[in-house]
């Protein structure tokens, strides 16, 4: 049986080879989010890397009794992100030749076939997006977080998370419209 | 038919996209009757998203490259804390010794002094019989 997580927090604190469970239970999923909110493979490598090391840094600071160790780890990597897209003034949408080029990699060329353009269009509506709508949408497709997580994660409560959703998804459609794909 | 009711409905069908990927909007809607022309484009479109966004890899050498740097630099914070710990304990070695040190050094000192003292003594003795 895995070592339970609390437990596991608090032995990272100062011991190396716990820190490194931890990071081996979340770095997919933090390589994910960054590599859906950048469209890019390469930034997504570099932003994980910053975020596990940032977290490593900060492993002092972390109280249990706060958000989840997975929330905080999220809000170091939406933090880095967004930094990201600020201080090189880069566009917002996603590099959509990255993300397919990794779904065929993921699906195979026959599966991309049937679904490429209807991926390059909703990726390109989801781009246009604000960051936090796009964000709930990666939380919740892709890391099958449920609205507690996702509401822990962006600091607002279950509510608040299922009226950003049903508002998200209007505006999708309305970006879906107007490239006439909805 | 409420916002209220819509955002839970949407909520459920998100819940449910997650747990089983082969949702029919349809059969999903049957359950709200009246439902279909409001919510039917907002699930297609929580669908379209939900077969899109698909959880992708990082390269396994990536994922091994900032694991050990990781671990590198975690054992290197490890050992500079031991450090800083040590340097902020007080060092009762060194302080006995120069407590040992510093008494030794006034003993002799005293003795010292009293040897000269007792030197000065026994000549001032001396020289008035001289006269």
């Amino acid at each position: 049986m895995s070592e339970p997580e609390e437990q596991l927090i608090e032995r990272a604190k100062h011991d190396a080879d716990a820190f490194g469970l931890l990071y081996e239970r979340y770095v997919d999923r933090i390589y994910n989010y960054i590599f859906y909110r950048t469209g890019d493979s390469h930034e997504a490598e570099d932003l994980t890397a910053r975020v596990f090391y940032r977290a490593l840094g900060h492993m002092d600071e972390y109280r249990q009794r706060g958000a989840p160790f997975a929330a905080w780890l999220y809000r170091i990597a939406h933090n880095l992100v967004a930094n990201w897209h600020r201080d090189r003034s880069r566009r917002r949408d996603v590099r959509l030749d990255d993300v397919m080029a990794l779904a065929e990699k993921r699906d195979g060329p026959e599966r991309l076939a049937e679904q490429g353009e209807e991926a390059r269009v909703l990726l390109g509506a989801m781009s246009q997006l604000p960051a936090e709508r796009q964000q709930l949408l990666i939380l919740k497709f892709v890391d099958g977080m449920s609205n507690a997580e996702i509401a822990q994660v962006m600091g607002r409560s279950e509510g608040a998370i299922k009226s950003l959703y049903h508002r998200t998804l209007i505006a999708l459609r309305e970006e879906l419209k107007t490239r006439g794909a909805a | 038919m409420s916002i209220d009711l819509m955002t839970e409905i949407l909520a459920a069908h998100a819940d449910q996209l997650n747990k089983d990927k082969s949702v029919q909007t349809d059969t999903f809607l049957a359950a709200f009757p009246g439902t279909h022309a409001e919510l039917a484009p907002l699930l297609d479109v929580a669908a379209r998203v939900k077969r899109t966004l698909k959880p992708v890899k990082p390269e396994p050498a990536f994922r091994t490259r900032l694991h050990d740097g990781l671990l590198m630099a975690a054992h290197h914070q490890q050992a500079h804390r031991i450090l800083i710990e040590k340097r902020e304990q007080p060092q009762w070695g060194w302080l006995l010794g120069a407590a040992a040190l510093g008494s030794a050094a006034g003993l002799i000192a005293v003795v010292w002094r009293a040897r000269a003292q007792g030197q000065k003594a026994a000549i001032g003795v001396a020289q008035p019989s001289a006269r």
